[in-house]
């Protein structure tokens, strides 16, 4: 049998398809392996930012609840402090009272006799009528006052009157306890990092514009420098550095700057300020609040939208500068300097120059201002009023016409802070979200412009594996910057559906049945493209904020278009 | 008889083989099933996990947030420490009450007399 070539060639045969079935199975199954090696890695990963999110949510909460309990606390000092400062005032009425009362009835009263501090004796005195300058008297020898430094102390001291008496000394003590802020306050108005009260988060309605109108003071021309290192400025953020300046506009103080300094530029918005030092070296907390300029003339670019605030305390024996009068008659050639932190140096520099031209709201000067000066002011030279805020440089234009002519260089030019009539008061907090959501719409823009190129087919069983020659691409994800946003997450999302809905067929689906999956994912972030489109065009923002949102717009509806192109033609 | 069989036995023990695989295979494709709907669901948990984030707050950038709740912290900061010097000046304020009450309940007595 063992040498029959037929059993052979039957064992052959047999050993081979049992070969080839067996390499066929292993295949498959390190390819099952490995496919379940990489999701179970993708697994923990996702369950890894879910725990850290979960992780996050409950700090947050708890912080919060802490928040809650804490101003809770607050309110019940401040309401023990308000009646404690009322029994205090109502003690002193009663004290007053007390005293005029006893004055008041000390009239007719019989003192007998009593020798006065110099040694002179009074004798058989009534008393007439008692008052802050002494006692009246009528005595043997005839009638007359007898003033408070004379009066024995008994006399003083039942009259509360003298040196020593007690109502002057009384109102002293319970307004000095009254105007002193409790040891290590809460920065009630401008607290270096108090976020949005939760409500105001939560409600996250559009910014009401809080308008308020500022007429400017007469400034107190001070003599000699004009450099006050103590109101001058520096602020850093994470994306640059500025300048700006103290102000003190109807009895308020302010810190003065561009808004370009605070909130950025599209090409780097602003997400946090990161330090506001004066050039003497002292530290301005980040504000609670900031107020943007709500005056612009939609018709000129770079002009008073460009001005923000902040209201800064000053410290005693601290003085600030003041902006000119808004009819303040500004002449060429009038001699000014600005102040700034040039190139980011910081350290404040001293630049003269003169005013060249004059604007409605305005003013190009010679001073030789450089990036980093935005926001410091431009003062009329040795005075403390500040007639500017440097905001903007243009480069010059050389042609036939400037050649030659001072046009061909760098003009610079300062706003007039004092032509701001209307400010729109923000959160700092709610500003920067603002700023944020900017910035996300945009890397939503970018992301769009991607999924225009983008198919995301599944590379598993069941459908057509993707070919890179053939335009097929796989999307399982969208990430930038580690951070999933708005439409990164409508995008992944639309993936994961169209992987759920063909990933476990079997077999090769018709190009019927695969086209309303996709046709799904499109409708999807298309959907959610359109009402980011939408909000943002009925979004309510400031000037400053508002003069960037037509382009933004622009550049999404674009490639929103193309993008339902593609939608609309891919599968058919 | 039983060399007669040996092709028999070959293909019998390949088959079992092959079955082995396949039952292997059959495991892991169900692992991997599993393991995708645990994905999709995990996404989903994320879905929400990022509503409640960006509850008011438009964005879901963690480091946003982790920024915007260190304000937070820093905010209660103040006030735990605005609570201290708030309690410090009204144990102050009872103890001046104290004194404005006792001067004042003596002023009136010197003149009751």
């Amino acid at each position: 049998m063992l040498t029959s070539p037929k059993f052979w060639l039957l064992v052959l045969i047999g050993g081979g398809i049992g070969g080839y079935f067996y390499h066929d199975h292993t295949t498959k199954l390190k390819a099952s392996e490995l496919a379940v090696q990489e999701a179970t890695t993708r697994l923990a990963s996702q369950r890894s930012l879910i725990a850290q999110k979960k992780a996050f949510l409950q700090q947050r909460r708890d912080t919060m609840e802490k928040n809650q309990v804490l101003l809770k606390a607050k309110d019940i000092l401040d309401k023990r402090l308000e009646k404690i400062n009322a029994d205090l005032a109502q003690n002193t009425d009663f004290f007053k009272t007390a005293v005029e009362n006893a004055r008041s009835a000390a009239a007719g009263k019989e003192l007998g006799d009593f020798t006065l501090t110099n040694g002179k004796l009074v004798r058989s005195a009534k008393i007439r009528k008692v008052d802050e300058s002494g006692i009246s008297l009528i005595y043997a020898d005839g009638v007359g006052t007898v003033v408070v430094d004379l009066l024995p102390e008994n006399l003083k001291e039942k009259y509360d009157l003298g040196a020593n008496a007690l109502i002057p000394k009384l109102i002293t003590a319970v307004t000095a306890f009254k105007t002193s802020p409790p040891e290590a306050a809460l920065r009630s108005k401008s607290p270096s990092s108090e976020p949005a009260q939760p409500e105001t988060v939560k409600a996250q309605a559009p910014a009401t514009p809080s308008v308020t109108t500022t007429t400017t003071t007469p400034a107190p021309a001070a003599a000699g420098s004009s450099f006050d290192a103590g109101c001058l400025i520096i602020i850093k953020t994470d994306h640059g550095s500025g300048s700006g300046f103290i102000a003190q506009v109807d009895g308020k103080t302010y810190a003065y700057t561009n808004a370009h300094v605070i909130c950025g530029t599209p090409k780097s918005f602003t997400s946090k300020i990161e330090s506001i030092k004066t050039a003497s070296g002292r530290n301005i907390p980040i504000p609670y609040e900031i107020e943007l300029s709500n005056t612009y003339d939609s018709n000129s670019s770079n002009g008073l939208e460009d001005v923000a605030r902040f209201p800064v305390t000053l410290k005693e024996g601290e003085t600030a500068y003041a902006l000119v009068d808004t009819n303040f008659s500004v002449a060429v050639n009038q001699r000014v300097t600005a102040y700034g932190n040039s190139l980011g140096g910081d350290a404040v520099t001293s630049l003269e120059g003169a005013v060249l031209g004059l604007g409605s709201d305005r003013i190009e000067v010679s001073c030789q201002i450089v990036p980093g000066n935005s926001g410091g002011p431009v003062v009329l030279t040795d005075t403390k009023q500040v007639l500017g805020i440097s905001t903007y440089l243009d480069s010059g234009k050389s042609d036939i016409w400037t050649r030659g002519t001072v046009f061909e260089n760098v003009r610079r030019f300062a706003v007039r802070p004092d032509k701001v009539t209307q400010w729109r008061k923000m959160q700092y907090t709610s500003l920067m979200s603002s700023l944020a959501e900017l910035k996300a719409f945009h890397r939503d823009t970018l992301t769009l412009a991607a999924a225009c190129y983008l198919d995301p087919k599944p590379n598993r069983g069941g459908f057509d594996i993707p070919s890179r020659p053939r335009g097929d691409y796989i999307i399982r994800q969208v990430i930038v910057d580690g951070s999933r946003f708005t439409l990164g997450a409508a995008i992944s999302n639309g993936i994961a559906k169209v992987n759920q809905r063909l990933g476990f067929s079997k077999g090769t689906m018709s190009i019927t049945q695969v086209v309303p999956v996709f046709a799904e994912f499109f409708a999807t972030v298309a959907q959610t493209s359109s009402s980011q489109i939408s909000m943002l065009s009925n979004a309510d923002r400031a000037p400053y904020l508002k003069q960037f949102i037509p382009e933004l717009l622009e550049i999404r509806k674009t490639i929103h278009a193309n993008f339902l192109n593609e939608g609309a033609t891919r599968y058919r | 008889m039983f060399h007669m069989n040996y092709p028999c036995i070959f293909t019998a023990l390949a088959g079992i083989l092959l079955a082995s695989s396949c039952d292997k295979n059959e495991a892991m494709s169900k692992e991997q099933a599993g393991l995708e709907a645990a994905y999709l669901q995990g996404n989903e948990e994320l879905q929400h996990l990022d509503a409640e984030l960006a509850q008011g707050t438009n964005t879901i950038d963690l480091n946003l947030l982790e920024q915007q709740h260190m304000e937070w912290v820093k905010y209660n900061a103040s006030i735990e420490q605005a609570l201290a010097g708030l309690s410090k000046k009204c144990t102050q304020g009872d103890d001046l009450l104290k004194k404005v009450q006792a001067k004042l309940d003596a002023y009136k007595a010197l003149n009751a007399q």
